[in-house]
């Protein structure tokens, strides 16, 4: 087995008093692609939240490339490299997408780097390009969301969470998005994303892990070829 | 004739003291504004902030004190009011960040950091009256009055200030973040920006500003302990009427408030002003509960 990029032991994190993960484990191996499905509401974007440091994780250990960053300051996990774009892309909403590109480079080495980078982002969503002095407040939903995984490549990810990045897009946006995030993936960049139609997912994720009620309910390794059904009834079968 | 230029003379001398009075509230309120819009907090330590650099000032301008001149005494008193900023933040503000009722916490710490700083002035200056010098001597006519130099360079520095202030949030990174934190707390934290640093820094320059009020103030009041009393009232208005943090909402509230009270103060005298200020400023509450530049 190769080494691993992401190892999550035991993870118990929550809400106030209330638990919402209930000591999830499990890996990401260099080179894979993971997609994480399950039904809403059972911790997918807790778990994500959990992981980038910004809620406090109970118990439980979480390794980036071989060092603990369990409950480490979200700015410093962010300059390793794991990067989580955040489910409902709010972004900052009075400043303009080119605004939120630099600020998605806040870090030292995605700063020095931001120019080039920023030539790829626009390469990817040329939209971007058309829109750099616009107010996000005033984008279009799949606009916002093309900022927000704009944002996530311009701090250099190793490492990219992509929480639930076709909410609310029609079928041919999310056909582009599905060829963008190839594109950042050819790119070398190992990606984690939740999808409620693993459809989607079909052609980029190389392992399916099913969340369910705070903890990896199942999981379908790529080898042997992704059998979609078997996604599909794993997923619906236990929702 | 004679109405004619009497009324002239009126505008003039309310046109006068209106900007004199608009320009310290520009002063007073934009550090009050800056915290309010970053952190979603009132700074109730922000007068006492101007009273304490007012003291600063003093101690190191004056011959009585480290007799060092007023220049030294300008930048030391900023510097230290920066440096009580950063204090309280650390001690008064962000040990409760994050708590659902942190605004009326933070009403509560900071209004008890106020009252500890203004006994300690009180502790280490003692009771006696101070007042400092002037920045520059001589008079300046203004549209048709006399102003001293000083009221001419607080109209000159108010406008400046913003200026910079503005230049500072949408240039610099610093500045950029500290809008982010500012609009989206969560993603700025996604996006590599320290929070907590952006916040003290907000609050350290805010502290600044404050402390540059009271240096303008100290040479034109009397400096007591309670020299940001009523200035830091008169700010909460003017933000409030602004529209809670809007930076443009502030400048003009500080503008509508000060031509307000310098043309009550001329009809009414000084006696009613505050009293109809509040009315008004009650009343327009009403009508537009969120201020001028207000969010929904
Ligand atoms: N800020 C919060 N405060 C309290 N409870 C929360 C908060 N955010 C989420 N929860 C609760 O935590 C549980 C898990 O939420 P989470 O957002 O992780 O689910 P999810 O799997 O991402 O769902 P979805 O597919 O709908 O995005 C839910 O019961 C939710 O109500
Ligand atoms: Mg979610």
């Amino acid at each position: 087995m190769s080494e691993l990029i992401l190892d999550v032991r035991g993870l118990n994190s929550g809400y106030g008093r209330v638990p919402v993960l209930h000591g999830i484990s499990f890996g990401v191996a260099s080179g894979e692609n993971v997609g994480l499905i399950g039904p809403n509401g059972h911790g997918k974007s807790t778990l994500f939240r959990t992981l980038s440091g910004l809620l406090r994780a109970w118990s439980g250990t979480i390794a980036f490339r071989g060092e603990d960053i369990t409950n480490h300051p979200p700015a410093e996990i962010v300059e390793r490299g794991l990067i989580h774009v955040p489910q409902g892309n709010t972004l900052f909403p009075d400043l303009t997408v080119q605004e939120n590109l630099w600020l998605g480079a806040f870090a030292k080495g995605p700063r020095a780097q931001r120019l080039r980078t920023v030539e790829r982002v626009f390469a990817l969503f040329p939209r971007l390009a058309e829109r750099r002095g616009q107010r996000c407040r005033t984008l279009s939903g799949g606009e916002r969301q093309m900022v927000a995984i704009g944002c996530g490549l311009m701090g250099l990810p190793k490492l990219l969470i992509l929480d639930e990045p076709t909410l609310g897009l029609s079928p041919k946006l999310k056909t582009e998005l599905r060829d963008a995030i190839a594109a950042i993936i050819a790119s070398g960049v190992q990606t984690i994303i939740v999808e409620q139609d693993p459809e989607f997912l079909h052609t980029l994720a190389t392992r399916f892990l099913l969340v369910s009620e705070g903890t990896v309910h199942a999981e379908i390794s790529g080898e042997g070829g992704l059998e979609h059904k078997r996604i599909v009834d794993m997923y619906f079968g236990h929702s | 004739m004679g109405t004619l230029d009497s009324i002239q003379l009126v505008f003039q001398s309310i046109f006068a003291s209106g900007l004199v009075l608009a320009s310290l509230y520009v002063l007073m309120a934009a550090g009050l504004a800056l915290v309010w819009n970053t952190l979603g907090i009132f700074n109730f330590t922000h007068g006492a902030l101007m009273a304490a650099a007012a003291y600063v000032a003093w101690t190191v301008a004056d011959p009585r004190g480290l007799a060092l001149g007023l220049a030294v005494g300008v930048v030391a008193a900023i510097l230290v009011a920066a440096l009580l900023g950063f204090i309280i933040n650390y001690l008064l503000v962000a040990p409760f960040l994050g708590q659902k009722q942190i605004v009326l916490i933070a009403v509560m710490t900071t209004l008890s950091g106020a009252f500890f700083i203004e006994n300690s002035a009180l502790l280490l200056w003692g009771p006696r009256i101070k007042q400092l010098d002037k920045f520059v001597e001589g008079n300046v006519r203004i549209a048709g009055t006399t102003i001293s130099g000083h009221e001419a360079i607080i109209i000159l520095l108010a406008p400046l200030l913003m200026l910079g202030l503005w230049a500072f949030l949408r240039f610099t990174w610093t500045g950029s973040a500290i809008r982010a934190v500012a609009q989206n707390r969560d993603f700025a934290e996604l996006s590599g920006v320290r929070v907590q640093r952006m916040y003290a820094i907000a609050f350290a320059i805010a502290a600044a500003l404050a402390g540059l009020a009271g240096i303008m103030l100290g040479a034109i009041r009397f400096i007591t302990p309670g020299l940001g009393g009523e200035p830091l009232l008169k700010a909460l208005i003017v933000v409030i009427l602004g529209g809670l943090g809007s930076m443009p909402g502030t400048v003009l509230g500080a503008y509508l408030v000060g031509f307000g009270e310098a043309t009550s103060t001329y009809f009414l005298g000084a006696y009613w002003t505050q009293a109809v200020l509040f009315l008004v400023f009650i009343g327009f509450l009403v009508l537009r509960p969120n201020g001028l530049f207000g969010k929904q």
